[in-house]
């Protein structure tokens, strides 16, 4: 007998068991595979959407979630394949504010082009030049001296800390003539200076953690023992790999969903999956 | 800016520092790099942290049983 209906709206299959159910459901309704491509009317980004296509879970757990074409700008048609489709996320692209309910936040997620303080730009505008630094900015160095100084003694010619401190005596000596002081208080000074210097990757920072707990007699050694963590600031890591110039044009700000000639899914990068 | 962010750590051991400390390293990626540029730039996999792992737990235990 077949008597359980498939509950998807207009599918007009039964099954005799439950299992069967289940493997007609996954195998018809919810292949991720198979992406509707009706036509959806586009909204301007100003208009609000529906109260339920708001909520996150909603469209999460959604077996078709809604998909809209993306608005065509320059800057994305350089990834757009010339023989195929790609279908972006209705709620990432700016089409809509994404709101996770109950606590109402805000979040303006958009593959769209913005600036700094995330204002939308206007489509094809050209990003702004990247900021190089000044030729006389020597920070986190004073001047010039400084940095030759500092460069010199660790870099060229390796001195030792208390060399180092010599040097840095008689400078000071000559510099008293003339009410000055030498680049550097002392070799410690001078190596705070040097650690702090921002150029290239992330500064590594580290910190110890052991067992807070009772140590008894027979407490096993790794309770006993203090482990040290070596870390850098992810929120620095990350900023440096978007800021870098080498993945331009080369970048998904947004996932999509993309198809072939003969509609079917193309997977590739990792902002064409669904766990996207 | 929406930028999903891939965080991982494999068992690759980076050295035996000090005794019976291996440090694990942890690496971080962001999604939006293509594919085949994850896989060829160096500066798309960036490493930031080395956790520290203890060896000798199950020995011990072992130890103390017998």
């Amino acid at each position: 007998m077949h008597n359980i209906p498939c509950m998807v709206a207009g599918c007009p299959c039964h099954f005799k068991s439950q299992g069967g159910h289940t493997n007609h459901v996954q195998t018809h309704h919810e292949n991720h595979n198979i992406v509707s491509t009706q036509p959806i009317p586009t909204s301007t980004f100003n208009e609000q959407p529906e109260p339920e296509s708001l909520c996150l879970n909603d469209n999460l757990h959604s077996p078709s979630p809604p998909l809209s074409p993306r608005p065509q700008s320059p800057c994305h048609t350089l990834s757009q394949p010339s023989n195929g489709l790609k279908i972006f996320h209705l709620d990432l692209t700016g089409m809509y504010i994404l709101i996770i309910q109950p606590h109402i936040i805000l979040i303006p997620c958009k593959g769209t082009p913005c600036d700094e303080n995330e204002n939308p730009l206007e489509l094809g505008t050209p990003p702004p030049p990247r900021s190089n630094a000044a030729n006389d900015n020597w920070s986190p160095y004073v001047d010039e001296v400084q940095f030759r100084f500092a460069n010199f003694t660790s870099q060229s010619a390796e001195l030792s800390g208390l060399n180092c401190n010599e040097l840095l005596d008689i400078w000071a000596l000559d510099k008293m003539k003339h009410n000055e002081l030498a680049p550097f208080a002392s070799f410690e000074h001078m190596y705070a200076i040097i650690n702090s210097t921002k150029h290239g990757d992330v500064p590594w920072q580290s910190f110890k953690i052991s067992w807070v707990g009772e140590i008894t007699p027979d407490s096993p050694m790794w309770q006993r023992e203090e482990y040290e963590i070596c870390y850098r600031n992810p929120n620095a890591i990350i900023q440096d790999m978007l800021d870098n110039p080498n993945f331009n044009g080369q970048f998904d700000y947004a996932p999509y969903v993309e198809l072939d000639k003969s509609g079917k899914r193309r997977w590739n990068n990792f902002m064409s999956g669904n766990f996207s | 800016m929406y930028c999903p962010v891939i965080v991982g750590s494999d068992k690759t051991t980076v050295s035996v520092a000090m005794g019976q400390v291996e440090y694990h390293p942890v690496y971080f990626s962001i999604s939006g790099i293509h594919n085949t540029v994850q896989q060829a730039h160096c500066g798309a996999v960036s490493p930031g942290a080395f956790l520290a792992i203890p060896k000798c737990v199950y020995i011990e235990i072992y130890m103390i049983n017998c």
